[in-house]
This record gives structure tokens, sequence and C-alpha cells, in this order.
């Protein structure tokens, strides 16, 4: 009893087609009904849309499943996709010409299944966003990315920023990622942690908010809302005027995995503490997985390693001095310490100095413990240094352990890499 | 070694390893379903597989049996992560596995393979399939088949007018 093809159910035939390219699920399309059927709920597209591509695209995918579509240059107010249920990525750019108000409104009308919208210089003003008609993308929306340029300061959009995350929009309840990249006039337009309180759902945090120096005492934040927040992502760069914010928003996390701070630079802002970190030391010392770090030296006088001695799966370390080398190194003790991180594979030590003894300890526990680290450099360092290093690896007899890499290609920068030798089997 | 004993709807049983079993999704659920309405923890349970004949059976424990170390793969397991192991993963024991069957069988092998719920299985299999309709025309495919049109009135050549700017590019 031989079967026939037709008896596979559509599941089957669309892992099928889940091997052909694109081009050639389309002259499967063409072989009968039933498989025209199973091409056209399986096939999703990405499109592209602007004024000079309106017609091919209404013709070429006007009436089929496109999954991800980017706008830019875009100044008609009908958008010529059909069915807009299928829609899941979103992006809007302003380059030479504004996108109308009016087809970003009816695509945030329209596409009830949008999980990802990123916004790129674009006014979320109130022809789109308020008025009495729901807007269906805001309620399965889990990521929302808004930049604006940094050119933009003096510019109206700056302003209208405010009615994106000042609104408190009550739609967006299943936010789980927010990503803000944004110029701002002054520190009053704009109350991003306002927008973070309203989001318990929120998990990943972005944020860069470019700021020119003031003097303003800023907006008084809902500390309590904000220590509510769990966040699994952060990724900030931070003003000094919003420390307390931050400090709030890390003090309860205790499922962090990635914790990357960094200070915009200027003489009016002194970053942060490294203090706002430790209860995320504390609380999510068995998920961090990665931490980034640029530390402002005026503010922390120097780094203790030890902070970071409990982590019990951290794979990336990476410590920068904000300013150097405009400014003096900053002094770090207990380097030796990241060696006993056991899942460590990736320490990176930019513009931070170490003591000759910390280098004969560092190597020291290096040969102790066999190290598992995979790459490790140093930035900036001195050549005394590497040699101190490299006279204590002789000392401790590990030259035949190590391969120790110069490389000053990378402008007047130094660094080495020390690489572990795998022992092969037969010794 | 716990065994289990897997009957085809043509009346054949098979005894096979309950691990090599439970490489089956379908008949994992089936055992552990037995073992827990069973009151003798030594019974031999006995599945009933009813909508695949001993040939085809013998196929799957023959699969199962020469890929029982590898790794289980989900059965949900996402679409653009799972379809490449089909072809990174097929051995050259695989090719010669597959390479004497005629399409009536292999059909017949992917569907047990669906309902046995045996991922990495039906991943080679439809992969063959995927193999003998990339490069054809609809014409080809439709002989390769035996497989006729049932477009109704200009459907047919709306569909061809459809699909040629991915045909002709």
């Amino acid at each position: 009893m031989a079967l026939h093809i037709e008896v596979l159910p559509k599941e089957v035939l669309s892992i099928i087609l889940d091997f052909l390219d694109t081009k050639q699920k389309f002259v499967v399309r063409g072989v009968n009904q039933r498989w025209r059927d199973t091409v056209d709920v399986h096939v999703s597209f990405c499109v592209s849309l602007c004024d000079k591509n309106y017609d091919y695209v209404r013709h070429k995918f006007g009436r089929r499943r496109v999954a991800s579509m980017s706008i830019e240059n875009y100044s008609r107010s009908e958008i010529p996709i059909q069915n807009l249920n299928f829609l899941h990525r979103l992006y809007i750019r302003k380059s030479t010409k504004r996108v109308c108000d009016l087809a970003v409104r009816h695509l945030l009308l329209n596409a009830a299944n949008l999980k990802s919208l990123t916004l790129e210089d674009i006014n979320f003003g109130t022809k789109i966003a308020i008025q009495n008609q729901p807007l269906l993308a805001l309620l399965s929306i889990e990521k929302l990315s808004v930049k604006w340029e940094q050119t933009s300061l003096s510019n109206p959009v700056s302003s209208k920023a405010d009615d994106l995350l000042n609104h408190e929009m009550p739609q967006l309840k299943v936010l789980h990622v927010c990503q803000i990249l944004c110029a701002i006039k002054s520190r009053h337009e704009i109350d991003f942690f306002r927008l973070a309180t309203c989001k318990p759902l929120l998990r990943q945090l972005k944020v860069q908010l470019f700021r020119p120096p003031t003097n303003d005492v800023g907006p008084v934040h809902n500390l309590t809302k904000l220590k509510k927040l769990n966040l699994t992502v952060v990724d900030a760069d931070i003003l000094e005027t919003d420390v307390c914010a931050w400090e709030a928003i890390l003090s309860n996390s205790s499922k962090m995995e990635k914790l990357s701070l960094s200070c915009y630079s200027s003489k009016r802002n002194r970053g942060f503490p490294l203090s706002i970190i430790f209860p995320v030391l504390q609380k999510s010392f068995e998920s961090l997985v990665t931490i980034q770090l640029s530390v402002d030296p005026n503010i922390n006088p120097h780094i203790d390693m030890k902070m970071f001695s409990d982590l019990k799966s951290i794979r990336t370390l990476c410590l920068k001095h904000r300013d150097y080398p405009t400014q003096f190194w900053l002094p770090a003790y207990n380097l030796h310490t990241v060696v006993t991180l056991q899942t460590l594979q990736n320490f990176e030590s930019d513009g931070l100095k170490y003591s000759e003894e910390e280098i004969h300890q560092f190597v020291d526990e290096i040969a102790a413990h066999k190290t598992k680290i995979i790459c490790l450099s140093f930035y900036q360092q001195s050549q005394a240094l590497r040699e101190t290093f490299e006279t204590r690896v002789c000392e401790r007899g590990l030259q035949n352990q190590f391969s120790i890499k110069t490389d000053i290609s990378d402008m007047d920068r130094l660094f080495f890499l020390i690489t572990p030798r795998i022992k092969s089997k037969n010794q | 070694m716990a065994l289990v004993r897997v009957i085809s709807s043509d009346g054949a049983a098979f005894l096979v390893s309950q691990r090599l079993a439970k490489r089956s999704g379908k008949l994992k659920t089936e055992i552990e379903t037995f073992r827990k309405s069973s009151d003798n923890s030594e019974a031999q349970p006995e599945i009933r597989i009813v909508t695949i004949r001993a040939e085809i059976l013998r196929l799957v424990l023959q699969w199962l049996q020469q890929h029982q170390n590898d790794p289980v793969l989900p059965a949900n397991q996402n679409e653009q992560d799972g379809r490449g192991d089909a072809e990174m993963g097929q051995s050259q024991w695989d090719r010669d596995f597959l390479a004497p069957m005629d399409l009536g069988i292999v059909m017949e092998l992917i569907l047990a393979a669906n309902h046995l719920e045996v991922k990495g299985l039906l991943d080679i299999t439809c992969k063959l399939v995927e193999s003998k309709i990339t490069g054809r025309t609809v014409d080809e495919i439709r002989t390769a088949f035996k497989l006729k049109s049932d477009f109704k009135g200009n459907e047919e050549e709306q569909t061809r007018l459809e699909n040629r700017w991915c045909v002709e590019n």
C-alpha cells in the first residue's frame, strides 16, 4: 500500500515548507489549491515601505502575510497591506522625509498582534496617540524602542517626547522591554521613570537620556513604585541627578542577568557611586551573567574586586574608567578575586591601575586555580605592568602554561591576552 | 532491562527496551500511563499502534536503535532552531537508510514519525521530500508526486501571475 503525498496533514506539509527557500515555496504554491493554501498560511514577509515603492509593495505584498515592516520617507496616509493581523515587528524612521501621522495611526489602530515597535525620530504626537479610538497595537506590544537623535536638542521633537513618555499609556499592558535613547532640552520634559513605574511587567530596560548641563533639581521620583521593579536586563546611561531613582530600581533586583551602567560624561555629571549596585550583587548573585561598568573616579576613588566574589554565573566582567586617558588611573584592589570566579570567561579592565603586589597575587591565583578564564585583556596599562606580569609568570614557572600576546595596533593602547593552554589528554 | 511490547496495526509484535521506546514521545506517554494505571510495577507494557503497519514500525524502531544515543529533540522546538538539524545531523547511515525507499514508503514513514513523535526521523524524511521539490517546476512537481491541478476557472492563471515576480527573479 503506497501512500500519496496528499495524505500528509498540513502541519507536516509545513515542516517540508520550512526546508524550502521563498522562491521555491512560490513554485509549490502553483501546484494545487491545497498546496497554495498551505503556503499562504505558512509564508510571511518582511517589507520595507517608502513613497517610491508603494505600488510595488501593494502589488506584491498587498494580500500576503507581512510579519515585519519598516517605513521611512513615506508621505501617504494609506498602508498598502490589507491584513495587518500578521504584523509582529514595526520600525518607523524619519530620514529625509517624515512619515505621515495618519499612516502610523492606521498601523497602530489595526496591527492587533504587534510585538515590537521601534520609533526613530518620530513624533508620537497627539495626532497619533490621543484620540478616542484605542490603538489596538499598543495592547500587545512587548518591546518598545524609542530613539531621538542627540542633535535634536532644540528640535520640537524633544518636546513632543512628552506625549509618549509622560503619558501613562495604559494600553501598554504587556510591555517587557523598553529602550529609550533620547536627547532632551530640559530635565522636566521627560519623566522616563514615571513610565517605568506604570509597567509592572517590565523586565528589560535600556535607557540613555542625553541632557544638557542643568542646575535643575529634577522631578521627584516615585521611589516606592520603582523599588517594585524586578528587572533582568538594565543597560543605562546614568545621570547624577537620577542616581536615587536608579538606586531604587536596582534595590530589589533578584533576577538580574545583565547589568550595564555608564555615566553621561560632563563636568557637572559625576555619574553613580558603585554602592548602588551592591544590592544587585547580593540578591542576583546566582543569575548575573554580564556586568559592564563605566566608573567615575571623582565619586569612586577606587574599586575593590571583592564585591564580585560571590557571583555564581558571571561570564563577562568589564570595568572601565570613564574618562581615561584624560584623567588619572583608577586604583583597583584584590584583582586576584576574579580568578576565583569559576564561570568567568571574559574579564576586561580598562584604565584601572594595579600595584605590583596585586599582579603578583593575580599570577599566583592563576597558577593555583588553573584558571578557566578564556580571554583576559588589560587595556591602557604600562609596559612596566606587562613586564611585572611576565616576570612573575617566569618566577612561578608558568611560561609553558600561558602564551602572552601583545598588540599595539589599537592606537597607543597596549593590551595583552593571556590564554590558558589546554593540556592534552596524554599529559 | 525493562521491555515494552509494541504491536503494529497488522498484529506484528516488537519487543524493545523501554529506554529505546521512550525516545518516541508517543510511546513514552503510553508507557508512563501504563505505569500509573498498573498495580504490578514489574508488568510489561503492551502498546498497540493501530495506524502503523509492521514494515513501517520496524523501520521506525530500526532508526531509533541507530540513534539511541542522540540527544532527544523537543517536539515543539522552535522551527528556525530545529530545522537545520535535519541537514546538519543527517549521517551516511541515514542516507543509506532512506535511499532504497520509494516515495510511498517515505510518506508512511513521515506519518509514523509524526504520530509517534520522533522528531529526528520526521525531519530527515521531510527533508527527503524537500529534495524532490527543490529546483523543479510546477509541472515537474505534479509529475513527481502524481498530483493534478484542481484550480477552478482562472485561479491557476491568477496564481501564476501572483507568483511571477518570485519565479522570474
